[in-house]
């Protein structure tokens, strides 16, 4: 049952990847709007494109709830490899709520901008704004969500590990690659512009491989946790997981 | 931090690693080793296609940079290596001179990070900002991005130094440690052997 179940947290993570990137294709923003384009520009594109847009709140929305399964799923781990006294547990459940948050309300945002695309342009752009900055730039809950991982798979005493110490490594520069979109929101143009190269085309390619390599390893890591004893934290005497 | 000096496999049968080992540190620093370097040669294609495109603007914004002080860190941080390297010599025969090894490595950090602060300061007062145009904001964000790299490794080499001063000898876990702090302290060092260049001196 429990390896059925980690399988299952670990799918969301994937699909999730899915269901994002195809809202953005839903909406027609790979890559997306222009920060440089002027009211007008947006307002248009939010007229001729509303259903698409529409479409990809939908999606993006639907997706931040894929992500809880998964977030439980690593926080979960991260208990079992800190052991009983687990504050990067905590650290990292609280990230991977703070993350669920992160993908939620660009997607809220981006549906009531599509809501009423005829409105004076000048809202149209506030709104859209208002959705992009945050969602690429979003990145504390992520990095907090992969050093925290990160910190527990280099820290895990067990003799069988669940997860290769690359994985560790691995996360950490995750956590390094979302750095550069924290600085978009001083640039229109460029490579740190919300549709650059390194804000969004780096930290997009960064954050959809993350989500499948960490969905493949936790898939993987499913057989070794369900065979492994576990203290149970009520008696204090090993159990089957 | 600590946590990256338990390597679990190897503290459980104390044995010291094979000398034929070829990777130093451990397989997985590498991971993140190279993939670090793989964003900074993003950074450096990004400012040798300035280059292409704005050569005039490029070239009248160097003039206003301080390659003397540039060559000054470079060799801050090339001595700092040495240091590294004869430290990491020096801890894993338990000699004495550790400590002061990687005291001395810490020094000139901290040299380089004042020259930065020295530069980054000059620069503003004379009005170049990363906003004045696109080649001050590639010099502000990745020398910014280069220095949080080296205050990262300024607290490894703390770690190193406070771990130098015990005198009991090295555990296995924490050899591979010391390898580690040492690799990411040459990528510090290499990476800015290419940001130098690009930056203060290819016209």
């Amino acid at each position: 049952m429990s390896r059925m179940i980690q399988i299952a947290c670990a799918s969301c993570g994937i699909l999730f990847v899915f269901v994002l990137f195809g809202g953005i294709i839903a909406a027609g923003w790979i890559p997306p709007i222009p920060p440089s384009e002027n009211a007008t520009e947006v307002a248009r594109y939010y007229a001729t494109h509303a259903n698409g847009i529409r479409t990809m709140a939908v999606l993006v929305m639907f997706g931040a709830g894929l992500t809880i399964p998964f977030a439980a799923l690593m926080a979960t781990h991260v208990r079992r490899m800190e052991g009983p006294f687990a504050p990067l547990f905590a650290v990292n459940l609280i990230a991977g709520g703070a993350g669920v948050v992160a993908i939620f309300m660009p997607a809220m945002l981006l549906g009531a901008a599509a809501y009423r695309p005829e409105r004076m342009p000048e809202l149209t752009q506030a709104l859209n704004d208002l959705a992009w900055v945050p969602f690429i730039m979003n990145g504390p809950p992520a990095i907090a969500q992969a050093v925290s991982f990160g910190v527990a798979v280099l820290g895990d005493k067990s003799d069988r590990p669940a997860f290769p110490r690359w994985l560790g490594f691995y996360n950490f520069w995750v956590a390094f690659c979302f750095l550069p979109a924290c600085i978009l929101v001083y640039f229109k143009t460029g490579p740190f512009a919300w549709n650059g190269l390194l804000s969004f085309w780096l930290a997009a390619t960064v954050f959809g491989t993350y989500f499948v390599i960490m969905g493949v390893m936790f898939i993987k890591a499913a057989r070794v946790v369900e065979s492994d004893p576990v203290p149970d934290p009520r008696h204090g005497e090993l159990v089957a997981a | 931090m600590s946590a990256t000096v338990a390597d679990p496999s190897i503290q459980a049968n104390d044995k010291i690693p094979s000398p034929e080992r070829r990777i130093p540190g451990e397989e997985g620093l590498w991971v993140f080793l190279l993939g670090d370097m793989a964003i900074f040669a993003l950074f450096f294609g990004a400012i040798v296609v300035l280059h292409g495109q704005h050569p005039a603007m490029v070239i009248a914004s160097q003039h206003a940079l301080h390659p003397l002080l540039g060559l000054l860190n470079t060799g801050f941080l090339l001595t700092g290596s040495l240091f590294v390297v004869l430290a990491t010599r020096a801890i894993r025969n338990g000699s004495s001179g550790a400590a002061g090894l990687y005291g001395g490595a810490i020094a000139c950090g901290i040299g380089f990070a004042a020259v930065k602060a020295v530069e980054y300061a000059s620069l503003i007062r004379d009005g170049h900002t990363a906003q004045s145009n696109d080649f001050f904001m590639y010099y502000f964000v990745f020398t910014g991005i280069h220095l949080g790299h080296l205050l990262i490794g300024l607290v490894l080499l703390t770690f190193l130094l406070t771990r130098a001063r015990k005198a009991k000898p090295l555990t296995p876990g924490q050899r591979v440690f010391v390898d580690c702090g040492a690799c990411y302290w040459h990528m510090v060092d290499l990476l800015w052997l290419a940001l130098f260049p690009l930056l203060y001196l290819v016209r």
